[in-house]
């Protein structure tokens, strides 16, 4: 039974959502739509007997269809709220990415009335955010050459290292075999020691390979603790250089991440090498870097690069991952921005905060992987 | 040389690298004593012998230049040889001033170190020569009594016999005795063997003088 005042209150609405520049839909307890406003006319191009009831639902994307409908289904049934991101075709035959927001709509006497929901075009946004990605990643990999030129001279020497081992015992071998003095058990040992120095030379350079790598690749289960030690291997002369004594207390039996190899090795790299050039300031005595992990059973891991140098600015310490932030006089100031929004790309976060005791610490927080890796 | 007198030290603190080069001297005979970190090699008594040391320049702690340093502080003579992953032009020319003998950048060749180590050690064994040439003559010149050893520096400054009786006051006849229990407490038959030996005792002109000036 209408009355005026009903009636008026309905004008009224039309009224508003007609003007509205968003797109407004309503359905009602069947899931069958029963609005749709003039926005929306608009964008799709079609009047709206076309629409109504379920047929507004031809002019979604088919890849994102099935996904749409599961969402819209169960959240009708359970009369939640849901936020959806999805291609609709517009009049003009393109599709455009859209953002629907549903939800339920209650009588003043708690009765289900059906839906009220509001749809934006989020093309632009979608586009801007993925330039945005791109720039942070093309940002990320410059940042990690400029690292890999700066440390040319220490990747060298960890290069040279096993080199220089399976040269000199490849000598060794030959001036024993020339005194005909080796045995099986000497020549065995010999080409183990060959054989595994090799493989070390080969881990630092697929390492560096990496780093240099535009494209930082596909997220996989990672083990937080093996990515640590790979950056170790390729900083231990770095740390020698800068007198650091580089030590670490891991968890044993981390649960995996799912992440990027390459953009964790970035983070951590940035870490250790600028817990070296926070140390230079301090005597030797003191320079020493500890990188931690921990784990205390729940959803998160945590993990730290701790220094003992002069600390960061006291009045605001998270102004070190502003962009262009750089107390050092060689550095873009990119590292640390650029680790932040890594970590944060991958659901965690970093900061960094004055430790106890002296110099910078710098933590990290992690999502477990609801993957087991089984 | 005796195998004692071949003892090389190796200071390495990368396990294989380690492995490889103690393996080499090895294979080219000589005894190789190994060393994790410089500060173990420190804490080690000298060799009384000739000996030198294959040092890595990169290590923790103290580093290679640091250690040749403080081997020259503690008068030690060993003879280093620097083996380097990554050589820059400043430490080699630090560590050549210092006195190294050798400066070698891995991967190096066997013959390149094998060389420099034959070198060290010549080198060690003849400064070991000289020192325990000193070391005797001075022991030599302890035995000496005062008078014995005003003859001695009048002796070596090519006085003779006469000039030295009326310089120390006595008589020619005592002079000549004393100028040969001089000869023969030093092992020598000819002034100018005494001249030498006193030369190698460290015993120049000047300083004889100024400590004869002091005593």
């Amino acid at each position: 039974m209408y009355t005026d005042a009903l009636r008026e209150t309905e004008a009224r609405f039309r009224d508003i959502a007609n003007t509205a520049p968003v797109m407004i839909w309503m359905s009602g307890t069947d899931k069958l739509c029963t609005f749709f406003n003039k926005g929306w006319l608009d964008f799709t191009g079609r009047p709206l007997e076309q629409e109504l009831g379920n047929r507004w639902a031809e002019g979604v994307h088919h890849e994102d269809f099935d996904r749409c409908f599961e969402v819209y289904v169960s959240s009708f049934d359970a009369r939640q709220p849901f936020t959806l991101e999805y291609r609709f075709r517009r009049g003009d035959g393109e599709y455009r990415w859209v953002l629907d927001n549903g939800t339920p709509r209650f009588a003043s006497d708690g009765t289900f009335l059906g839906y009220i929901g509001s749809r934006l075009d989020i093309s632009e946004r979608k586009q801007a955010e993925s330039e945005a990605m791109q720039n942070r990643q093309q940002l990320a990999y410059l940042s990690r050459v400029a690292i890999m030129g700066e440390m040319a001279g220490s990747l060298a020497h960890e290069l040279n290292q096993p080199l220089g081992a399976i040269v000199t015992n490849a000598g060794a071998a030959l001036r024993f075999l020339a005194d005909d003095n080796l045995n099986t058990d000497k020549l065995r040992e010999l080409l183990q020691d060959i054989a595994g120095d090799g493989k070390r030379a080969a881990d630092v350079i697929r390492t560096i390979k990496g780093m240099g790598r535009k494209e930082a690749g596909a997220r996989q289960l990672l083990n937080l603790n093996e990515v640590i030690g790979e950056i170790l291997r390729l900083t231990r002369s770095e740390a020698l250089a800068n007198d650091c004594t580089l030590s670490t207390e891991l968890h044993p039996a981390l649960p995996y991440v799912e992440a990027n190899l390459v953009q964790l090795q970035e983070v951590f790299l940035n870490l250790i090498l600028n817990a070296f050039d926070a140390s230079i300031e301090v005597p030797k005595v003191r320079r020493r870097v500890i990188v931690r992990t921990e784990y205390n059973g729940d959803s998160v891991i945590r993990a730290s690069v701790r220094d003992f140098g002069t600390g960061l600015p006291g009045n605001r310490p998270e102004q070190v991952f502003d962009r262009f932030f750089s107390t050092k006089r060689e550095g873009m100031g990119i590292g640390l921005y650029i680790a932040r929004s890594i970590v944060a790309a991958h659901g965690g976060m970093l900061f960094a905060e004055n430790a106890e005791g002296g110099g910078a610490q710098f933590c990290l927080r992690l999502p477990v992987s609801k993957e087991t890796g089984a | 040389m005796t195998p004692a007198h071949r003892l090389v030290y190796l200071v390495e603190d990368d396990l294989s690298m380690s492995k490889a080069v103690g393996r080499l001297l090895e294979s080219a005979n000589y005894s190789v004593e190994m060393f994790a970190g410089t500060r173990e090699f420190l804490a080690r008594p000298p060799h009384p012998g000739p000996s030198c040391v294959v040092l890595d320049l990169n290590m923790p702690g103290l580093n290679g230049l640091e250690l040749q340093e403080a081997l020259i502080g503690r008068g030690r003579s060993e003879q280093v040889i620097f083996i380097t992953g990554g050589a820059s032009v400043l430490t080699s020319v630090q560590a050549m001033k210092a006195g190294a003998v050798d400066y070698l950048e891995k991967p190096f060749r066997d013959e390149e170190l094998l060389c420099a180590v034959e070198r060290a050690l010549k080198r060690s064994s003849e400064q070991w020569l000289q020192r325990s040439e000193r070391k005797e003559m001075r022991d030599r010149l302890a035995t000496l009594t005062p008078r014995e050893f005003d003859v001695l520096k009048a002796v070596i400054t090519g006085m003779l016999n006469k000039q030295i009786a009326a310089q120390l006051g006595t008589t020619e006849g005592t002079i000549k005795v004393h100028r040969g229990r001089v000869m023969g407490k030093m092992g020598v038959t000819s002034v100018a063997e005494l001249v030498v030996l006193a030369h190698r005792a460290g015993l120049t002109l000047t300083s004889r003088l100024q400590a004869s000036q002091a005593g």
